[in-house]
């Protein structure tokens, strides 16, 4: 049987749980208040329910002040130095959010500091079937400074190699002008020069790729695009990586014909070839690499088609990613390791001309990559 | 070969100076040579050219200030300039074209011959 039920010890322990529960409420609060992120949140009108001493700080606002006023008139936030509104992105799906961090968030305080935030939007479903969107932000300051500096000091660098790789490829090149004709050099020494001048290309390439990555970085990548002679551009390109082809072993062709006039940058298109191209000869052993064009409405598609190692399936999303590279990739080559950074460049290049670019691949068969160009 | 066309070379690194002027002096041009933008504007003031290959960074004045002065002045606005610059200063390219350069050269994307075709097409009568 039962004891009776003591009313006053029900009253005690009502008032401990109570006590409790007010202490562990107190807590959260405190910790939310204190966290070194900007934490508020909305309700479903968008007006501010919740707004910590971070945020205070940030967007110059009491806690008491920002309590039931719309979001967008509290919170000054830019992204990509365009207004953020709060009722934009508040409430919705995860793949609209993925999109926020793409561009760079800013407030600027009072001082007219610049300061850099990574946003998160968490939703939470009360008991009572309201919502509420709870908005976190991180200083990332100096991350993003961190990240200028190297970008800044990668395109430095690069440029300061290139002018001795500039001078050291003319020089190279006025020497065999004038030893042109005079059976003065022996084996040997033909092949030292000819190992020395494929060296350079390669160094030239990856000084080219670093430079335009920290273009690309900094948003700085200016191309001239305009009317440009594509056969003439294939005929420089068939030229230059037949040699290539014979020592491998492949076959090679380009395709015949006339193509005309595109729109492109006449030095950027050379290097969107060059990387299609040494990436097909890295990676195929045997077999042939060929160049085909199609003709469409509006442009021109280019395939560089090989028939070598292929790309698997699960490397198909980092292909053109920075520094992405497939498991191929990650192997060390006869022709060098591969940086990762080729087929961003490229795929940069190409839209920044104004086209698309995309593969189809089957591992051990071979890979097509293709890329389309504005035909005029 | 054609006509003798009269070049004046500006760029200040002298091994690359020297390499292109070598070149285009065996090709039948004659060329004068200035390392500086301040040696390029005093030659070109002095004498009448077919074509300006400027070097874009120089130093004491730069290239793109020379090519202001030379396309402002009456005695030398028609005279043909292309700019030489390395891969990365593209916004230098397109402050050139503004300022009205004829074309450009990316060192590190040329050969001597490369700078020879460039200039017989720019000086070439149907170009014009």
């Amino acid at each position: 049987m039962q004891p009776p039920l003591d009313p006053r010890k029900i009253l005690s322990e009502l008032y401990v749980k109570n006590l409790e529960l007010y202490r562990e409420r107190s807590r959260i609060h405190e910790i939310i208040q204190q966290v070194a992120e900007v934490v508020f949140a909305v309700d479903q009108d968008y007006k501010i329910t919740l707004f910590n001493k971070t945020a205070e700080a940030v967007f110059n606002f009491s806690q008491e002040k920002a309590a039931g006023m719309s979001a967008d008139r509290v919170v000054k936030l830019s992204r990509d130095e365009v207004f953020f509104s709060v009722k934009e992105y508040a409430f919705k799906k995860e793949a609209t959010l993925n999109e926020i961090n793409k561009k760079s968030i800013t407030a600027i305080d009072r001082l007219g500091r610049k300061f850099y935030y990574r946003l998160n939007f968490a939703h939470t479903l009360m008991e009572t079937g309201e919502k509420e969107c709870v908005i976190t932000l991180t200083n990332i300051t100096n991350e993003v400074e961190e990240d200028k500096r190297k970008d800044e000091f990668i395109f430095v660098t690069g440029h300061e190699l290139k002018t001795p790789v500039t001078i050291i490829k003319n020089n190279l090149w006025m020497f065999r002008y004038l030893f042109a004709g005079k059976e003065t050099l022996t084996p040997r020494q033909k092949e030292l020069l000819n190992n020395t001048s494929e060296e350079l290309i390669h160094l030239n390439k990856l000084t080219t790729d670093l430079l335009d990555l920290s273009r690309i970085a900094q948003n700085r990548l200016v191309l001239n695009v305009r009317d440009c002679n594509i056969d003439q551009v294939l005929k420089d390109i068939g030229d230059s990586f037949s040699q290539m082809a014979n020592k491998q072993g492949l076959k090679f062709s380009v395709s015949k014909g006339q193509f005309g006039m595109v729109k492109a940058d006449k030095e950027r298109i050379y290097e969107v070839f060059e990387n299609l191209l040494s990436n097909a000869f890295k990676y195929t052993e045997k077999g042939y690499i060929k160049i085909g064009i199609a003709r469409q409405k509006s442009h021109l598609k280019i395939l560089i088609v090989d028939s070598g190692a292929g790309i698997e399936r699960k490397d198909y999303p980092k292909i053109f990613t920075k520094f992405g590279r497939g498991s191929e990739g990650l192997k060390v080559h006869e022709n060098g390791a591969s940086t990762g950074l080729g087929l961003y460049v490229t795929k940069n290049l190409v839209e920044q001309m104004g086209g698309k670019i995309g593969f189809t691949s089957e591992k051990g068969k071979g890979t097509e990559f293709w890329f389309t160009l504005k035909r005029t | 070969m054609g006509p003798k066309y009269k070049i004046l070379l500006v760029e200040d690194k002298e091994s690359l100076r020297t390499v292109y002027a070598e070149y285009l002096r065996m090709e039948g041009f004659v060329v004068d040579e200035a390392k500086d933008g301040q040696e390029a504007l005093d030659k070109a003031m002095a004498q009448k050219y077919d074509l300006v290959l400027l070097d874009v960074m120089l130093p004491k004045v730069d290239g793109l200030e020379v090519l202001k002065s030379l396309k402002s002045n009456p005695q030398t606005k028609d005279t043909k300039v292309y700019m030489l610059t390395v891969l990365g200063r593209d916004t230098v390219i397109k402050e050139g074209f503004d300022i009205g350069a004829d074309g450009y050269l990316i060192k590190d994307k040329i050969t001597p011959p490369m700078i020879k075709e460039e200039i017989l097409q720019a000086l070439s009568p149907k170009a014009s």
